[in-house]
């Protein structure tokens, strides 16, 4: 019963994080520069492992999926099915996996740091809000920088596997190309994209959130770097089951989804 | 011969990552295979690994079952125009590339991390060479019990997840997909073979040996305090999951041409 009302606390305080974070956004004025240093950092160092991982979770997929479809004579819309299923959910969850650990880690780390060492309290009596200074433009660079970085590694993986089934498999990538218009549709594409935004916001809310509620010197920041890591991987698996479902559903009744 | 070899591995090892990893590998192999590791340490790892990742892992690989059993309804309707033989399929997919795959990135995350920066204080306060110094050997008191422990703690995840899935596909199935019992327990080992099983728990035994032989380089590798120890941390992380991701292909790739 503790640990039930304790996890409603829990969603309620990041709720109350979050209003704040969008009050004191709107209210006080947008630190640009801020946000585009953080923006390109994350996205800059980040994106070479999150080409390397997209590359080969994309060849491991068309490898295990040509396993299974070959007995079915599906050698011919290897690129196709594998295309649809590698953006659709394995892509985005594996390499969102990553980006919790590497951005999430990274983001609560700095953040908990800086709420230790009171450089936070420091800022507010120079007359900034630390909230408007620190934690809007780290929490947009972090939903925007996940998304671009998602879509990076997904279209990355769409490469890895030409190259993958062309190599290993001996199918021709042409054809490997010319059947990824039939099974992967707008919507599949669109699927994607949303996930990517919902994962990214999570990983924003709950790395920005631990690295703000640090307390207790070096320790803490450790305790709230991992803390961070399992909650964001918890939360998008949860989000990625929610939203499979209800993104499926709603593109079905709108007629989007064939099947 | 050996003296000399020891001596060019340990000089290479200080300039080169890979270099060190291997060195490190090849100390905590020996220090097993001797069996001089510390034996208490080894529990408390098992421990360690075993019941702080049990929920997270078996939670997050069930969730992924189930998208994976409605994800390959969608793609297997497109190519064959029948859900039916989906359980299987799906098995198949899960058992050898996604269970492995989420459990060793999830216990990177929870484990990694965190022994990265154990061993990473304990070399900038200078703990390591105080054991030198008393003649322990570090590698026999922190990595060796954390490979044997974390590659079976991994091992047996992988197993129970494996349970918990098809309890989990069994719910995927009859509520979402329309499928009863009985057809779903007659599917679902329509085309999964032992050989599956074993390959995807071969690998997760690999990914749990290499997972604390590339933190604890990072660890040993690390210098100037405690920000040293928080850049180690996060290249751990990332070196580790590329690498977990980069194994994986090559196992694939290797069975397929096999197959």
């Amino acid at each position: 019963m503790k640990r039930i009302s304790n996890f409603f606390v829990w969603i309620g305080e990041h709720m109350l994080f979050l209003k704040e974070v969008v009050l004191v956004g709107i209210r006080h004025p947008f630190e640009r520069r801020e946000f585009i240093t953080q923006l390109q950092q994350i996205i800059v160092r980040s994106l070479p492992t999150t080409m390397t991982a997209g590359f080969f979770v994309g060849g491991l997929i068309v490898l295990q999926y040509y396993l299974q479809v070959k007995d079915y004579g599906g050698e011919s819309v290897l690129g196709g099915l594998s295309t649809s299923g590698t953006i659709r959910e394995v892509g985005p969850l594996l390499i969102a996996f990553m980006l919790a650990g590497k951005i999430g880690a990274f983001t609560s780390a700095e953040l908990g740091t800086m709420k230790v060492t009171y450089q936070m309290e420091c800022i507010r009596s120079l007359g900034t809000h630390p909230i408007s200074y620190l934690i809007v433009p780290r929490y947009l660079a972090v939903v925007i920088g996940s998304l671009v970085l998602l879509c990076f590694g997904m279209f990355i993986s769409v490469f890895g596997g030409l190259l993958a089934s062309w190599v290993v498999n001996n199918i021709n990538p042409m054809q490997f190309l010319g059947t990824i218009p039939r099974f992967t549709s707008a919507a599949s594409v669109g699927m994607a994209f949303i996930k990517a935004l919902f994962f990214g916001l999570l990983m924003g809310q709950i790395s920005c959130a631990n690295g703000y509620w640090t307390t207790g010197g070096s320790v803490g920041v450790g305790e709230s770097v991992k803390k961070t890591a399992v909650h964001s991987m918890v939360s998008i698996t949860i989000a990625d089951v929610l939203l499979t479902f209800f993104i499926t559903s709603a593109f079905r009744w709108l007629g989007w989804f064939e099947a | 011969m050996m003296p000399t070899l020891m001596l060019q591995m340990e000089k290479l090892s200080k300039r080169f990552v890979v270099a060190n990893a291997i060195h490190i590998a090849f100390l905590s192999m020996a220090s097993i295979l001797q069996f001089r590791f510390s034996k208490k340490r080894f529990l408390e790892e098992l421990y360690n690994y075993g019941v702080g990742c049990f929920g997270i892992v078996v939670f997050c690989i069930t969730f992924t079952g189930i998208i994976m059993f409605t994800e390959y309804s969608f793609h297997i309707k497109l190519l064959l125009g029948t859900d039916s033989t989906i359980p299987s399929f799906a098995m198949i997919m899960i058992a050898r590339e996604i269970a492995p795959n989420i459990a060793a990135m999830l216990i990177i995350s929870r484990m990694g991390a965190s022994s990265t920066a154990e061993i990473g204080v304990m070399k900038t306060t200078e703990q390591l060479d105080a054991y030198r110094l008393l003649g322990i050997r570090a590698i026999d008191l922190m990595v060796a019990p954390q490979v044997l422990a974390a590659s079976i703690t991994t091992f047996l995840l992988t197993l129970i997840s494996l349970f918990s899935v098809t309890v989990g596909g069994w719910i995927a199935c009859t509520w979402i997909l329309n499928f009863t019992t009985g057809t779903y327990f007659q599917n679902l080992f329509l085309f999964t073979r032992f050989s599956d099983i074993v390959f995807g728990l071969s690998k997760s035994f690999m990914y749990g040996a290499s997972i604390p032989i590339i933190c604890a380089t990072f660890g040993f590798r690390c210098e100037h305090g405690a920000e040293g120890v928080g850049m180690a941390t996060t290249n751990a992380v990332v070196a580790s999951t590329v690498w977990i991701i980069l194994l994986g292909f090559l196992f694939t790739m290797l069975f397929s041409l096999l197959q």
